[in-house]
């Protein structure tokens, strides 16, 4: 899975490509607690190539939104395929991470 | 129909062979992106936890988790079999809260839960110290 990001007006724009599974999440997990500690409070991520996610990977993008939410920041997504957008339905992540279409939606819930 | 028998190890860098085997049954049994990747789901929380959880060796030694893909027009049956501690999923495995806030709910326990929901049925039985698992998902029309 290849990790993309930049900044723009305070959000760290993150575009995640391939598979987030057991074996690649412990990469973004890693990844996003260095982007907090360095300031990061403000997190979207770009799903549009995201092929695939398992429990992993929702695990490692729920603990990320925890570790925003103390900082007052948020974490939300954007573009999800329709394959990864069935787990976060069915697994509930739906209802609890913040899910928007474009990427002018979600970049409305951070402001 | 095809049957696809396999043994994998009992240690994370399997799980990518796991991903090329299903890509090749996938294409020959030619599944709908869908139906692969639920399959594809289904089969990482199933050997993760295994992985994770079905031993205590203090060595790390590896064991032989053992797989077995049916598949024909109406449905895909899926064997695992491993030596590691009884688990059943359908009695050991912990319901996650769902409807919990970010903030209170818990990290983990969604795994098996995602393989109940994403399948037709799941059954267990534990033989001569060894798991075996069947997992059935029917193929819907036109799949």
């Amino acid at each position: 899975m290849d990790i993309k990001t930049r900044e723009e007006n305070g959000v760290l724009l993150v575009e995640l490509d391939g598979r987030l599974n057991s074996t690649t999440s412990s990469r973004l997990e890693k990844q996003i607690k260095a982007w907090v500690r360095s300031g990061s409070q403000k997190l979207l991520f770009d799903c549009e190539n995201l092929s695939y996610i398992s429990s992993a990977g929702l695990r490692v993008l729920l603990t990320g939104a925890k570790l925003v939410q103390k900082k007052q920041g948020q974490l939300v997504l954007c573009k999800l395929s329709p394959n990864v957008r069935e787990v976060f339905e069915v697994s509930g992540f739906i209802d609890i991470i913040g899910v928007y279409d474009d990427l002018s939606q979600a970049t409305q819930a951070l402001e | 129909m095809t049957t696809t028998r396999v043994t994998l190890k009992s240690r994370a860098e399997d799980l990518d062979l796991l991903d090329d085997i299903l890509d090749k049954v996938s294409e020959s049994e030619s599944w709908d992106d869908r139906l692969t990747n639920q399959l594809r789901l289904v089969l990482e929380e199933l050997i993760v936890n295994v992985i994770n959880y079905a031993y205590d060796d203090l060595d790390d030694s590896l064991h032989d988790i053992e797989l077995s893909i049916d598949s024909n027009p109406e449905q895909v049956v899926i064997e695992l079999a491993d030596d590691g501690k009884p688990f059943d999923p359908l009695k050991d495995a912990p319901s996650p809260d769902l409807k919990a806030d970010v903030e209170f709910r818990p990290v983990g326990g969604l795994g098996i839960h995602l393989v109940f929901k994403l399948t037709d049925s799941v059954a267990y039985v534990r033989e001569e110290g060894i798991n075996r698992l069947t997992v059935t998902k029917r193929r819907a029309s036109g799949q």
